[in-house]
């Protein structure tokens, strides 16, 4: 009986402990795939903490696919393993999309300024309907929001790293972009903006399209 | 009684003089990861606004009581691709890459290097046209430090709000913690 009770125990133990092993174990849904999309083409830290005071244990090359296991507080900082390392890198460097260009092995860039037309035409614009992340060039940088798809367009105004902004609208250089914390709504250039989520596809009267 | 006016003479200037110092106001912004601060210091006119504090990155406004001169943000932000690297560090190549990054949104804009009075070599750009604005960068132990000026009133950018701008960078002390 005793023997009984304590090979039952065991048992049971097993099985709770493989349960919190599944549980804790990512799935395939919970890991996500990005690329290393650093502007000046070279390596991105990866760090032992989601700081940048954190020890460096490895350099991640440009356009290297990594797998994101978690984030951070904030989501600025991602959980990935890379090699034989599991660390932290920051998010503002990562692309869901394939980087074009070649890594630079003394981080200096090839770099053309050339990230998108300098204006659009309308009738290209697919709805979207997704938040965004405005991304900078710079980290202490900002992107206009323009009243029309062009660099020629006055500025209605700056938004600054981080902050989200909803998607109506898209080609691949250009968005139309609402500001749901004060009902603006203008456009922005595409490379700057870094996809954060769904959205629910809502009307807004917002202005007419005038096409050419 | 010419004894007494000189006293007074004295006094009255030596009260102009303080008062002039007393205008110069010091302000102390403290770098996100908290390693370092940024002392600045302002000149007659201009006063510490709002201070943002992210995780991303730190800023303060600096409000101008004369509507027709710039008002300025200054944010700073960690950079991965530049860690633990100064200006300095950079070669002309690094330099010209952070450069033609930073004025790729813009239309009608000049850019380049500017060296100020103290010295220090920083980096510049600015808008007309679409935008008027101005932006001079420094990066300092891999944080980006960016001062950016505009009108109130939206109008353009004059070679004066450059000087200006070039001289409050100029005051910034840069004082790691310990």
């Amino acid at each position: 009986m005793k023997k009984n009770l304590i090979a039952f125990g065991l048992v049971l133990i097993m099985l709770c402990s493989c349960m919190v092993v599944a549980y804790a174990m990512p799935t395939e849904h919970d890991v996500t795939y990005y690329y290393v999309d650093t502007s000046n083409h070279g390596s991105l830290n990866l760090r032992q903490a989601a700081s940048t005071d954190a020890d460096v244990m490895a350099q991640i090359p440009y356009g290297t696919q990594i797998m994101i296991y978690d984030y951070a507080p904030g989501d600025k900082w991602a959980l990935c393993a890379y090699d034989q390392y599991e660390g932290y890198v920051m998010t503002r460097y990562l692309n869901g999309n394939r980087p074009s260009g070649r890594a630079s092995s003394s981080a200096t860039s090839s770099t053309s300024t050339s990230v998108g037309s300098e204006s659009a035409e309308y009738k290209r614009m697919e709805a979207a309907y997704y938040y965004a992340a405005v991304r900078p060039s710079t980290p202490s940088g900002y992107v206009h929001m323009r009243w029309a798809p062009s660099k020629k367009e006055p500025v209605i105004r700056d938004f600054y790293d981080g902050q989200v902004l909803k998607v109506l609208y898209q080609d691949q250089n250009w968005c139309q972009v609402y500001d749901e914390a004060t009902g603006v709504s203008g456009w922005m250039m595409r490379h700057f903006l870094i996809y954060a989520g769904e959205a629910q596809a809502t009307a807004y009267t917002i202005g007419t399209i005038v096409t050419e | 009684m010419k004894k007494l006016l000189c006293i007074l003479l004295t006094m009255l200037l030596s009260c102009t003089a303080a008062f002039a110092e007393a205008t110069d106001q010091s302000v102390t912004l403290e770098s996100p990861a908290k390693n370092f601060t940024i002392k600045a210091t302002l000149p007659q006119g201009l006063s510490k606004g709002q201070v943002v504090l992210t995780e991303d990155y730190a800023a303060i406004d600096f409000d101008n009581s004369d509507n027709t001169a710039c008002s300025y943000i200054l944010i700073v932000a960690p950079s991965e691709e530049y860690a633990n690297k100064n200006l300095s560090d950079l070669s002309d190549d690094e330099r010209n890459a952070i450069l033609s990054i930073m004025v790729a949104d813009c239309d009608q804009v000049d850019y380049g290097t500017v060296t100020l009075e103290n010295g220090n070599t920083m980096l510049y750009y600015t808008e007309s046209g679409a935008a008027d604005m101005g932006n001079i960068l420094d990066v300092h132990d891999g944080y980006f430090i960016q001062l950016t000026y505009v009108h109130n009133e939206a109008t353009p950018i004059l070679e004066s709000d450059m000087l200006a701008a070039e001289a409050l960078m100029n005051t910034l002390i840069y004082e790691e913690i310990q």
